[in-house]
């Protein structure tokens, strides 16, 4: 009964909230670890599906606790883990960049072990243009732009990068 | 319904796939009677029925009196017959330790199976120098990059626009160690998340799956940054992070298991062993001390699931919250004064407005900032998709000016609206009895409700402008004809009110799909379905205790010789509402519709309700209903118990 009961249910629900929406989006594929990169679309701002890139769901094992692939890993500090931060972060990252302070830039300054943290945030905010050189630029050019620039300021004592 | 349709994180997952774990195990001959020794003392003990056993191999006692595991992976098993023999697995598994080691050490049972190993050694005490030497290479790495302290269960709130997340989700977060000289980020933390991967674009064929287990389940992990980024970002979701107060020894065996889940996958469902399910069984798995799935009903909502972690004493020993990204952007116009405003509303327009001649920095970088988040609420799937677009492009420029002025920003002063943590909520289900009039005859009333909130519940622990029904029902019974009827019935209910602010300005909707009773010169007294949608716009004092709002309404209702046209009945019409919460457990709901029918005996269906509904104890309410309708009037007085 009870799965008579919730499976009326979850029909009558799932065919009001979902317009049946592109599970495959086209021209989607492992673009670095940016946010947008696993996206799906969102059509009439009701359905927001995320999806995977891989064959998750075609595999007969799927071992789903796994890291380090597509550079996107957990790796230790390494230059990859700046940029991962970055392409993931970036929208946010862009921000606090602007105001010269928030949690994604103290982030990155541990990530890329940075010895004078504090200095991070006004060095990132003044040298916004020189990381950005416009809206849409990728996320992979974002985390190298910024890696180069984390590199350049020798007084933010950055030693996590390479 | 919840179901995390994401397999965000296969991004990061997958390819590192290793074989199935091996299911023919050499035992080195030297070792076959110390290997033999050893389950014949498991059986001795019946360590096969232990609670720490069945719980880590997840089985279930099924209606047989025998076992069966929930975990649907081949890889979960060391016997071809584990999922249903908890003896045979475990023999398997002693077995397996002892094992030669063939191919990638990663498959071998020492490496694939942590958990178990440390519990039946624990038990049985093996003999270390029999054991065969193994490298656990991708394993250690993974604890090392979790780094664990302490494990966090985190609540991402209601989320009405989506079907699969309009209950909230469940995830567990792991948290990392300080190390030395770094300041700690919660950002670097790891989320564990279980969801189902879809594989369907087809609604009805969604719903059916996910009701029936035919999607796969499994745990995935990634940066808490990607939850972050998804959940606050992009959805403008809440988190709520519950702390859990376990030892050491029970962090480390959390994340043992983790690695165990890693091979396998479960199947989905939707109402029962879903995200919230499983991950409360991860935790039963790991620490034998908590019973928390014990503590749940059906269906699991992710809610109960913190209302379960919350009633085992001592078990949370903290609770954080992250604000959404609405919210941040509520804190950053809150301050703003009339010429900032006015500004802003300028820069909305035209990102390159120059800034009034006399206004402060401090006050121009507010404003900028503001501008910022306002630009990340609205756009936010362009922003996440990196278009080119007008927008994109409009937050870009105002970024750069933001940056060229060079003040840094205060953090955002940090709020924690504690009235709102979900685990206060009242219960999921709800079941009433009443009795009232309509016209000149009595009734009784039973009322019942499988899942969660409507306008007039209490709103602690809830979103106050926000209808969430599952099944909500109502039968009566007339005691002058002796019959017994379905009054009203919903498959789901839904009203998302989104009062209008100067910064927002969204459209509220309302969806009901059910059937109700009705008696008019179309049909007099008969039962019909009935689809209702309505949109329009809602208005609300700050505190959105009085919030009022007006909708265009269509509604389709459907019995079979219901309209002169046939079997359908279709109105266009208005719908207004009023709700005034005098307190928060003192709530007065006020609605009225009117609707034309095209060619329709009936041309119009007029009706208007009041409820008054009071919240005298915790989980018991005395509810006050009058209502009018074309057909006459009737008023109740029920008694609501949330269970």
């Amino acid at each position: 009964m009870k799965y008579v009961l919730s499976a009326v249910a979850a029909i009558a629900m799932m065919a009001v909230f979902f317009p049946t929406s592109e599970a495959q989006a086209d021209g989607y594929g492992p673009a670095g670890c940016g946010l947008g990169s696993i996206v799906i679309g969102n059509k009439a701002g009701i359905t927001q599906l995320f999806a995977g890139t891989t064959n998750g769901t075609s595999g007969n094992q799927s071992f789903g606790i796994t890291f380090g692939t597509l550079n996107c890993g957990l790796d230790g500090p390494t230059s990859g883990a700046v940029a991962n931060f970055v392409e993931a972060n970036r929208s946010a990252i862009a921000k606090d960049m602007a105001r010269g302070s928030g949690e994604t830039i103290s982030t990155l300054a541990t990530i890329a072990g940075c010895s004078n943290r504090a200095a991070v945030g006004s060095t990132l905010q003044k040298n916004f243009r020189k990381v950005f050189s416009s809206a849409a630029m990728s996320d992979k050019q974002v985390g190298l732009s910024l890696l180069n620039l984390l590199k350049q300021e020798k007084a933010l004592g950055c030693n996590k990068l390479s | 319904m919840y179901v995390r349709l994401v397999s965000f994180f296969a991004v990061l997952s997958i390819t590192a796939c290793a074989g199935a774990v091996q299911h023919q195990f050499e035992v080195p001959s030297q070792n076959v009677d110390h290997v033999q020794g050893l389950v014949a003392q498991a059986k001795k003990q019946g360590l096969a029925k232990h609670k720490r056993w069945l719980r880590l191999v997840h089985y279930e006692s099924n209606f047989w009196g025998g076992h069966k595991s929930e975990a649907d992976g081949s890889g979960f098993f060391l016997d071809a017959d584990g999922k249903d023999e908890p003896a045979r697995e475990l023999a398997a598994t002693i077995r397996g330790f002892y094992s030669k080691v063939k191919g990638d050490h990663g498959n071998h049972p020492l490496c694939a199976f942590p958990a178990r190993f440390e519990w039946l050694d624990q038990v049985l005490h093996f003999d270390k120098a029999r054991l065969p030497e193994v490298e656990c290479e991708k394993r250690d790495k993974f604890f090392a990059s979790l780094n664990a302290e302490s494990v966090s269960l985190v609540f991402s709130s209601y989320y009405l626009a989506s079907a699969a997340s309009a209950f909230g989700h469940t995830f567990l977060r792991i948290n990392k160690r300080d190390t030395e000289g770094e300041e700690r980020s919660e950002l670097l933390d790891t989320g564990i998340n279980y969801s189902a991967t879809v594989d369907t674009d087809n609604a009805v064929l969604y719903a059916f799956k996910g009701l029936v287990g035919l999607f796969r389940g499994s745990f995935l992990q990634m940066p808490y940054y990607y939850k972050v980024r998804e959940y606050n970002d992009y959805e403008s979701r809440d988190l709520w992070s519950y702390e859990l107060n376990l030892t050491e020894e029970e962090v480390r065996r959390v994340v043992l298991h983790v690695w165990e889940l890693g091979r396998t996958h479960f199947d989905y469902y939707y109402l029962t062993e879903n995200c919230s399910y499983h991950v409360l069984g991860l935790l039963d798995a790991a620490v034998p001390r908590i019973d928390l799935r014990g503590e749940l009903g059906w269906p699991v909502l992710p809610a109960d699931t913190l209302k379960a972690v919350v009633a085992h004493k001592g078990l949370v020993s903290g609770l954080e919250f992250r604000p959404s990204l609405r919210r941040q952007a509520r804190e950053r116009t809150k301050s703003l004064g009339p010429a900032q405003n006015a500004w802003l509303a300028e820069l909305k327009q035209t990102p390159t407005s120059p800034a009034p001649a006399k206004m402060p920095v401090a006050e121009v970088a507010a404003t900028l900032d503001a501008a910022i988040d306002l630009m990340d609420m609205e756009h936010s799937e362009e922003l996440l998709k990196n278009k080119d677009t007008p927008a994109t492009n409009a937050r870009f420029e105002l970024m750069a000016r933001r940056a060229e002025l060079g003040l840094v920003s205060a953090p955002l002063k940090k709020s924690f609206p504690a009235l709102e943590a979900p685990h206060r909520a009242h219960r999921s289900r709800r079941l009433g009895l009443g009795s009232g009039l309509r016209d000149q005859d009595p009734f009784l009333a039973v009322h019942f409700r499988l899942a969660l909130h409507d306008l007039a519940d209490e709103t602690t622990g809830l979103p106050k402008l926000s209808q969430i029904q599952f099944l909500p029902t109502e039968a009566r019974y007339l005691p002058v004809t002796s019959e017994f009827r379905f009054e009203r019935f919903s498959l789901t209910n839904i009203i998302n009110l989104m009062p209008l602010r100067r910064y927002e300005r969204k459209l509220s909707w309302i969806v009901d799909v059910g059937g109700r009773r009705i008696r008019d010169k179309d049909c007099d007294d008969c039962f019909a379905g009935a689809f209702e949608f309505a949109t329009g716009y809602t208005l609300a004092t700050k505190s959105e205790s009085v919030a009022t709002w007006l909708m265009a309404d269509v509604e389709a209702m459907a019995r079979p010789g219901l309209d002169v046209l046939g079997p359908l009945r279709f109105g266009l019409g208005a719908r207004a509402g009023f709700r005034f919460a005098l307190h928060d457990k003192l709530i007065s709901l006020s609605q009225a519709k009117a609707l034309w029918y095209a060619k329709s005996d009936q041309t119009l269906g007029f009706e208007a309700s009041n409820t008054l509904r009071w919240f005298y104890m915790r989980n018991l309410a005395l509810n006050i209903d009058v209502k009018y309708r074309t057909d006459g009037l009737e008023a109740g007085l029920s008694t609501f118990l949330y269970y």
